[in-house]
């Protein structure tokens, strides 16, 4: 499935960072391993009996969500549910008070 | 024993009701000898209802779990069965036009984690999590810290003493 | 200073980590951020606030808690939390948290009308000692008390109900959960013959229809209002029912929106039944096989001093659980005089959504939950109003399975696991047991391995009871933990305050912060709280969740298990047990309550090398033995085998909580149905099995009016509450800047036509003012609250402004809990 970078619009200076933790079919961690080195934007992390953690990091929402579902529909993934999404606004480390 | 320290506790039980009072004022220390003393048996003053904080600018949140709060006024916002009057702002199709930060794409994910095309249904009422400021100042400070501040200063290993 | 994207990062792995049960390898975390100075340790605990148990995670980083967020792990909560439970975070850090015990004393010694000044433990515990050997000595047990909460961990409210009953030989031990489901607690055992819900929270995914009584979970439950929500925005034909004495923001997901007169709920309830009876929808063989009749005792009193008026003139005050077995023609008889025609008119509901009420229950294909908490338990006849949904799940046999759920909620996390499971209560024991109940006694004393006859069988002070007696001197010694009662309790300026100040008395309060009621106490003890102890709460669905120490308490402040054992030290069995039982059982003699009651051999049976060594115990590092386990399987022997099983201690520190009873590893979700409930046998289909007969009770009760209604001298009903932001009496969220700015007063919501009428408008200073108190504060007109004409809402969490000083102490005769909604005040400009 091709990765639409287009979809919304992007404020300027936004990060966004997700993690998202997968099920894995242990027999098809190495060709997931595989495909998701392959994805722009994402990372794996960790790999740990079937589950694993990969962040996500992109400009806007959109390209978030986009690989969130193309991992969902790798074959051998059981699930991929997102567990942090954090947006970055470019104003730097945040006043210990708020 | 400490002497300071003596004097502000034998005063602070006096000092209890009105400790959490709502107050416009700046926060009052706790150790002041000089608040009037206040116990269950008198009435205290009452402030004004104090307004909402309405300056449109993000408050930067405490970790990154914590829900935004609501920098703008939301008295008679629209929640029903058919309507969702933050959603009309907050949403994907809306925020360019209006400028408002969009909702999480955590919101798409439902009770199962499953992801769906708009915000997940048990996300509806978004006040639940995320709640307006009022411009009252509290009277008990808080000495939460977050994790930016305790990792660039030396570690006193969590001693409060 | 850390790259901000990689420090981001490294959170949001951490968390996808802990959600997913993946322990952080060491190198993963510093290979992928710039240090290990950014590690943060995740550990599940359940949210310190209400009933709901949803699983907090914990990021705690150089002994602080740095972070939290809902448990994707949690099946209660999947991920989510309510306000207050994302601010968890902040709870322990308010900067006047109490460090010190703090004695009031004058010249250098203890006196009552002295000034807090900061003591040892040891010089703390001596007062106290001194002053409970003088009373006991004096009056003998009945004088000394103790005052709880299902805020407690299971094993506090454990330990105390030991060093009450076993040590000081007294049952005048209760927790504030008499405020909260008292009444809900006896009408399960009296319908039921075993307490809390046979559903669970899984009901919420399988109902058409859900029906609130009284409850606003928008509000007070929010978590599992979002799985309503969910239910009912996703599926179509799913309808929500919602009533009340006013509106407010549950509101806003009604189809059936219902505001009724204070009261009347038990009108519509026998309305509801009689419309199942009139059109042929009862279903005959589920009552036949597993339901009797009864019919209840009525003009049963409200509670009050027994010289009241209205107890005097009450025909039945002195017996009011009475009741006499009748058949279902009779009960058809009796609930027959409630026609809609009637209940119209006393409820003031329009008659067309009544009916479309009646059925959501009479259809037999539609599942229909229902679900209340103060409502109807803070409610002068809250026995019978719960008893009388149960008769409606009942006549339709919707019970006891997926989607078919009558859903008592609580307010406290450990409302069912301390308070009722444990038995807190001045009439119970474990495991559903009663203090009056001589097998129940002599099984207990064989548990805790006790000289025969020891324990008390007089049932003991209620908490309205314990307060009338501190105000009349008969209980003078008084132990306060993880409670704000002079804040809570009704009528508090008369029935409460003058008690706690009565020279007669000692008052110790055990607190993490110096709230309303420390302010009134002899004596206060800094206590630990939540994650700076390990601990277990019991949810409102049965589920038992435990945690671990994650931080150490700031300075002296101890758990309130630490006071509660260390306390016993102080006592040896000849100074509090009667010379017949010593004599009798000498090898009990010079012995401390420490020692018979925590090192029986059953308390202290685990060594300290089976607590974690990931996790700090404070406890059991102090008295040398896994404390909080020996307590536990102790505890959890009273229940094993009959219906309250308990898995083992361990297992509950790797899940999310079990819900008992627990047999062969699996929870039970829903209780005496045949194929769910493992205590059900094959050919039974449905079994009660806390009667013995196995049939559930069906009560026949008429509508009878409140204690107090509005007049000409006092026009409004007002109805006490609390508030999405805050949590009871505010001692934990006042304390955390983003909800006290988000409601930073408790204001009186009214209707903008009885400001009018009265000169007001929003933001005008009043008093509110009743027969027995006032309480200033400003006027709420456009609020989150809608009250009709004649009703104001005013919440109680805010220690400035205490509306208990308005509200009445009267009482459901039955289980003794206070009705909170329902008493009459004017609102006068200041």
């Amino acid at each position: 499935m091709p990765l639409d970078d287009t979809i919304g619009s992007a404020p300027a200076g936004e990060l966004h960072i997700a993690s998202l933790l997968l099920h894995v079919r242990p027999d098809r961690q190495p060709t997931v391993c595989a495909a998701i080195e392959a994805m722009p934007g994402t990372e794996l992390h960790i790999e740990q009996s079937g589950k694993m953690v990969v962040t996500v990091e992109g400009p806007h929402e959109g390209w978030i969500a986009d690989r969130m579902t193309a991992l969902h529909l790798l074959d051998g993934v059981f699930s991929a549910v997102m567990v942090f999404h954090h947006v970055d606004h470019g104003e730097g480390m945040p006043p210990s008070e708020p | 024993m400490r002497p300071h320290h003596l004097a502000a506790l034998a005063v602070l039980p006096f000092l209890v009701p009105a400790v959490l009072s709502a107050q416009n004022a700046e926060p009052r220390r706790l150790d002041s000898p000089f608040r009037p003393p206040v116990n269950f048996v008198e009435q205290n003053n009452t402030p004004p209802i104090p307004p909402d904080v309405t300056d449109d600018r993000r408050v930067a949140r405490n970790y990154p779990e914590q829900p935004p709060v609501i920098p703008h006024n939301v008295r008679d916002y629209q929640i029903t069965l058919n309507n969702n009057q933050c959603l009309t702002c907050h949403s994907r199709r809306f925020t360019e036009a209006v400028q408002a930060p969009m909702v999480s794409i955590t919101h798409y994910v439902d009770r199962d984690g499953q992801t769906l095309g708009a915000v997940a249904p048990r996300r509806y009422f978004c006040m639940q999590c995320h709640v307006p400021q009022t411009t009252a100042q509290p009277i008990v400070p808080n000495t939460f810290t977050d994790l930016d501040t305790l990792v660039s200063r030396p570690s006193d290993r969590g001693d409060r003493r | 200073m850390l790259d901000r994207r990689d420090f981001i990062k490294a959170q949001a792995v951490a968390a996808a980590a802990a959600a997913g049960g993946i322990s952080l390898p060491a190198a993963a975390q510093s290979s992928m951020v710039a240090g290990e100075d950014t590690a943060l340790k995740w550990s599940k605990a359940p949210c310190r606030f209400c009933g709901t148990g949803c699983g907090v995670m914990v990021a705690t980083k150089d002994n602080r808690v740095v972070a939290t967020h809902g448990d994707m792990q949690a099946e209660v909560n999947r991920g989510l939390n309510c306000v207050k439970g994302y601010f968890l975070s902040k709870i322990m850090y308010g900067q006047d948290r109490l460090t010190q015990p703090l004695l009031r004393m004058r010249d250098g010694k203890y006196h009552k009308d002295g000034e807090f000044q900061p003591v040892s433990w040891d010089r703390a515990f001596d007062e106290m000692a001194s002053q409970w050997k003088r009373v006991l000595k004096a009056k003998g047990p009945d004088a000394v008390g103790m005052f709880g909460s299902g805020q407690w961990t299971i094993w506090e409210g454990y330990a105390a109900s030991k060093l009450m009953r076993a040590g000081f030989r007294t049952n005048n031990l209760d927790p504030n959960a008499r405020h909260c489901m008292a009444s809900a607690a006896v009408a399960f055992i009296r319908t039921f013959g075993m307490d809390e819900p046979m559903g669970c929270y899984d009901d919420f995914e399988h109902a058409d229809a859900f029906v609130l009584w009284g409850s606003n979970m928008a509000e007070m439950h929010p978590i599992l209002w979002t799985r309503i929500t969910d239910r009912r925005l996703a599926h179509s034909h799913v309808k929500v029912a919602v009533l009340s004495t006013f509106e407010h923001r549950s509101f806003e997901l009604a189809d059936i929106p219902m505001i009724f007169e204070p009261g009347t709920d038990l009108a519509i309830l026998n309305y509801i039944a009689n419309h199942i009876i009139q059109t042929n929808r009862v279903n005959r063989e589920f009552i036949e096989k597993h339901c009797n009749f009864r019919l209840g005792q009525k003009d049963i009193g409200y509670g009050l001093r027994p010289e009241s008026v209205l107890e005097v003139r009450a025909a039945n005050a002195k017996d009011p659980a009475d009741s006499k077995p009748i058949d279902f023609d009779a009960f058809a008889k009796f609930v027959s005089t409630y026609t809609l025609d009637y209940t119209a008119e006393l409820t003031k509901v329009p008659k067309e959504r009544l009916l479309a009420l009646a059925e959501m229950y009479a259809d037999p294909k539609t599942k229909v939950m229902s679900l209340w908490t103060m409502g109807f338990n803070q409610h002068v006849r809250g026995v019978w109003v719960n008893h009388m949904v149960y008769n409606i799940h009942l006549l339709t046999g919707k019970i006891s399975e997926p989607g078919n759920s009558p859903f008592s909620l609580t307010g406290q996390p450990s409302a069912c696991g301390t308070a009722r499971e444990v038995g807190t209560f001045s009439h119970r024991l474990p495991a559903d047991m009663q203090v009056a109940n001589p097998t129940h006694r002599a099984h207990t004393e064989e548990a805790w391995k006790l000289p025969k006859g020891l324990l008390p069988a007089k049932v003991g002070y209620h908490a309205v009871q314990q307060d009338r007696m501190l105000k009349d001197g008969k209980l003078n010694a008084y132990w306060i933990m993880v409670n704000n009662n002079l804040q809570a309790a009704p009528n508090s300026a008369n029935e409460t305050y003058p008690g706690y100040r009565n020279p007669e008395n000692f008052i110790v309060v055990s607190d993490a912060y110096p709230t309303v009621t420390a302010s009134a106490a002899d004596l206060i003890l800094p206590a630990a709280m939540w994650v700076e102890k390990e601990g277990a709460y019991g949810n409102a669905e049965r589920r038992t969740h435990f945690w671990h120490q994650l931080v150490t308490a700031p300075g002296e402040a101890r758990s309130d298990l630490w006071q509660l054992m260390e306390f016993s030290k102080r006592f040896t069995t000849d100074e509090v047990w009667p010379a017949e039982v010593l004599d009798a059982n000498p090898s009990y003699r010079g012995k401390t309550l420490f020692d018979v009651l925590f090192r029986n051999g059953n308390v202290d049976r685990f060594p300290l090398s089976e607590v974690n060594a990931e996790y700090a115990n404070d406890e059991s590092k102090d008295f040398g033995f896994y404390v909080q386990k020996g307590l536990f399987e102790e505890y959890a022997g009273f229940g094993r085998g009959h219906g309250h099983d308990l898995a083992p201690f361990d297992t509950y520190h790797q899940v999310r909580g079990l819900r008992w009873p627990v047999v062969d590893g699996k929870e039970t979700r829903w209780r005496y149905r045949e194929g769910l409930d493992p205590f059900v046998k094959p050919g039974e289909d449905v079994r009660f099995y806390g009667n013995p007969d196995g049939k559930a009770n069906i009560f026949a009760f008429p509508y009878e009016p409140p204690a107090e209604e509005p007049d000409k001298d006092f026009d409004l009903w007002l109805v006490t509450g609390r508030v999405l932001e805050h949590w009871h009496s505010g001692s934990m969220t006042m304390r955390v800047p983003e909800l006290y700015k988000a409601m930073p007063m408790a204001l009186v919501f009214m209707h903008p036509d009885d400001a009018k009428a009265r000169g007001l408008r929003r933001g005008s200073e009043v008093k509110v003012v009743s027969r027995r108190g006032e309480m200033q504060t400003r006027v709420e007109t456009r609020g989150r609250n809608k009250p009709p004409r004649g009703v104001v809402f005013v919440p109680w969490f805010d220690s400035a402004r205490l509306i208990n000083k308005c509200t009445l102490d009267a009482t459901d005769p039955i289980s003794k809990q206070s009705d909170f909604k329902k008493c009459a005040v004017k609102i006068v400009a200041v």
